[in-house]
């Protein structure tokens, strides 16, 4: 998704004919339940710091692995966001429930093993596809 | 020949209030033709705004000022609303924060680790 959501967004989303949404799978434990969490803190501040969050996750996936709560803060700050007030939803896992639910569900609803995958109006496409399958997918879905 | 001076001084009297009045009357019509136009284009803006407010919700108070804002630069004429840009518009349904358009016939959802 990370190399083919710019052109989504100015192709489809710009236009008002599609809408993303992010759903969370936790596959690398609690690094991965750190960087879900933390866009889901963003979001509480304001919907689109959860998408500015999502975006920078995405440039900094190199730095993730190793990534603590520190590293989040900074994220924060680069952002924009109130620190103390991310801080403090990362340090009481505000989100994590929510996040291994979300994760949980993928496999309950969806039976998703393979990442990335998609569901366009609710149907599973599995694994990475190429963006002249999501225009297929799109023209089906919109008739 | 004193008949002939006076009538000709009329008539130029004449040609003269002539000439007043249209001139007095002339931007009438086209005023109220304007305002007839802008009160219709100030109607439509009120509605394309009034249609939007239905994608405003959960959106943040400072897009909709900025779509106020939009509106108010023409200064009262020719009410235009901003255009939307679609990638720019959040908003909470359920356990998910979406971009785009709310009533968007196609959602996206993108199921994935950020590792």
């Amino acid at each position: 998704m990370l190399r083919i959501e710019p052109r989504l967004k100015s192709e489809f989303v710009s236009s008002g004919q599609v809408r993303l949404g992010f759903h969370h799978v936790l596959d690398h434990g609690q690094a991965s339940e750190l960087a879900s969490m933390s866009i889901e803190c963003a979001g509480d501040q304001d919907p689109a710091q959860y998408w500015h969050m999502h975006d920078l996750l995405f440039s900094s996936q190199d730095k993730l692995f190793r990534a603590g709560k520190a590293t989040y803060n900074e994220f924060a700050l680069q952002i924009g966001l109130d620190v103390m007030a991310f801080g403090s939803c990362m340090a009481d896992d505000t989100h994590l429930a929510k996040v291994q639910a979300m994760n949980d569900e993928r496999m309950t609803a969806w039976a998703i093993r393979r990442r990335p995958s998609f569901v366009i109006n609710g149907k599973v496409y599995a694994g990475g596809i190429p963006f002249n399958a999501f225009e297929v997918a799109i023209q089906e879905a919109l008739g | 020949m004193e008949f002939l001076k006076r009538t000709s001084v009329w008539i130029g009297v004449c040609i003269l209030l002539l000439a007043l009045g249209a001139c007095a009357n002339r931007p009438e019509a086209p005023v109220e033709a304007e305002s007839v136009a802008e009160t219709e284009q100030l109607d439509g803006a009120v509605d394309a705004m009034d249609s939007a407010e239905e994608y405003v919700a959960g959106k943040l108070e400072t897009e909709a000022d900025e779509t106020t804002a939009g509106a108010e630069s023409a200064d009262g004429v020719g009410l235009v609303p901003a255009v939307e840009d679609w990638t720019q518009r959040f908003v909470v349904e359920g356990q998910y924060i979406y971009v785009g358009n709310p009533k968007a016939p196609v959602t996206i959802l993108d199921v994935s680790d950020f590792l």
